[in-house]
């Protein structure tokens, strides 16, 4: 009898710690979400790390922010003393001195040019300016200051020199605007800073521009909302799954000014000099890195549907969901099983 | 099989289908629960609020030392800025926000209103 109770008990334990190890076994919740916040490149950064080390994830988020402190103070062209400042200062002068990450993001810059043939361009520094969509002295320009600012944008006029690490500009009074790639590749030195201390896990959104590592810490994929350019943020047409990849998209619906019931959004194409008008009002690129998600999306939505569509088919490992102001949801091959479209006023065509 | 593992092998099945049918409740009774908004100013909290069953408006006004002005309102489980003196109004047209993981910002005056996450979350972020 003894010996029997013996047995049970140590069947009991047997079954009890089975179910112990079950019931921990679904609910992972070891890791800690370790979020910090930031107002940096004009733009509102948030960053969640989630490890089972909550120092250990505090300090990689403040060396990753750190890194997009030295960023801004580099590519920004609100500080005086950045060096692309510098180099639109020197436009037509001289040629500038700069660090090798900025030949980097310039060669990248110049290579989505070539690549969108205009639809992209970083020397738009001046028709950004005139336009000032985003700030309080947002207008339409007259014609005469439009074709001036619109006849110095060339990316072609961007020199660039790696051998001795200078760039430079020209002609007088061109100026270069980074605006469209810059947060992408903040997003990807966020990422590798905190790969490099051991973060395996992570949501980065560079002001909607959007960069995971890893999966979700249960092991699935993060799902990332589309926004519905047609309304408020926040209220999105579909969801995407992703994993350690970048989201990126560009719309006509956040940054504008309306006049006489028209709207002005801050996407110009450059070889008009007006506000990109064919059709799209939102891209969506989906990358391995946001710099490539972040210059794309603009690239595409200036080249409208159809160039832009046989744009990211040629790449490799790209993909995109472009929205029509007809509510007409286009999205590429690689995107069918990732993609579900949750908005019955949207119908979805595959490209 | 012996006659005492019976009796084990059936408590803890009892045991397994209580606990499982516990665990639902809880999880139908939580349900909804808990979608907070987080309202900060230069990334400090200022309030948090449960936004669920808010029927009547509930409004907040927030200055900043350098004349910045912000008005959020509070209504039918949603939240939003109605005003600010920001040059970019980016803030207001963000409009009403109400899923959990969205975030309304206004940059110039670094407001932000933030819907938390919940179990009934269907996206982790949006795109934007």
């Amino acid at each position: 009898m003894k010996k029997d109770m013996k047995k049970i008990y140590r069947k009991l334990i047997l079954c009890l710690s089975m179910l112990l190890y079950i019931t921990t076994g679904c609910n992972k919740t070891k890791e800690k979400i370790v979020q910090q916040e930031e107002y940096m490149l004009g733009t509102f950064i948030q960053a969640k790390v989630y490890d089972s080390n909550k120092t250990k994830a505090k300090k990689s988020l403040e060396k990753a922010f750190k890194r997009v402190e030295e960023i801004e103070e580099r590519f920004s062209v609100n500080i005086p003393t950045s060096e692309i400042s510098q180099i639109n200062k020197n436009a037509g002068i001289a040629p500038t001195k700069v660090d090798e990450e900025v030949i980097y993001l310039l060669r990248k810059s110049t290579y989505y040019s070539k690549l969108s043939q205009g639809a992209f361009d970083p020397t738009i520094g001046n028709l950004v300016q005139l336009w000032g969509i985003g700030t309080d002295h947002a207008q339409i320009p007259d014609d005469e200051s439009l074709q001036k600012a619109l006849s110095i944008v060339n990316f072609n006029d961007l020199i660039i020199n790696e051998e001795k690490s200078v760039v430079s500009l020209a002609k007088k009074g061109q100026r270069l605007d980074l605006g469209a790639i810059a947060k992408g590749y903040a997003a990807d030195e966020m990422k590798k800073n905190l790969i490099e201390e051991g973060v395996r896990t992570a949501f980065l959104n560079l002001g909607g521009n959007v960069l995971t590592i890893g999966s979700k810490p249960d092991g699935s994929s993060w799902k990332v909302g589309i926004q519905n350019p047609f309304t408020t943020r926040g209220n999105y047409i579909g969801i995407l799954e992703v994993r350690d990849q970048a989201i990126v998209s560009s719309g006509n619906y956040e940054r504008y000014f309306e006049e006489e019931g028209k709207r002005y959004h801050h996407i110009l194409d450059p070889r008009t000099g007006y506000p990109s008008n064919n059709g799209i009002i939102s891209t969506t690129i989906i990358t391995n890195q946001s710099i490539d998600a972040d210059a794309l999306s603009t690239a595409v939505y200036v080249m409208g549907l159809e160039k832009g569509l046989a744009l990211i088919n040629s790449l490799a490992d790209t993909e995109a969901v472009f929205i029509t102001n007809e509510k007409k949801v286009y999205i590429t091959s690689g995107l069918e099983e990732k993609f579900h479209l949750t908005n019955g006023e949207f119908t979805c065509e595959k490209r | 099989m012996k006659k005492g593992d019976k009796w084990i092998f059936l408590g803890v099945g009892i045991f397994v289908i209580l606990s499982f049918i516990g665990f639902k409740l809880y999880e139908i009774k939580n349900k909804g629960v808990g979608q907070k908004a987080i309202i900060k100013q230069n990334n400090k909290i200022i309030d948090i609020v449960d936004l669920s069953n808010t029927t009547e408006s509930r409004f907040w006004e927030i200055k900043g030392s350098h004349g910045e002005y912000n008005k959020i309102e509070m209504r039918n489980n949603q939240i939003h800025f109605i005003e600010a003196n920001c040059p970019d109004q980016v803030c207001v047209h963000t409009g009403w926000i109400q899923d959990a993981g969205t975030i309304a910002v206004c940059l110039p005056n670094r407001v932000s209103i933030e819907i938390t996450r919940d179990e009934t979350m269907t996206v982790d972020d949006v795109a934007y």
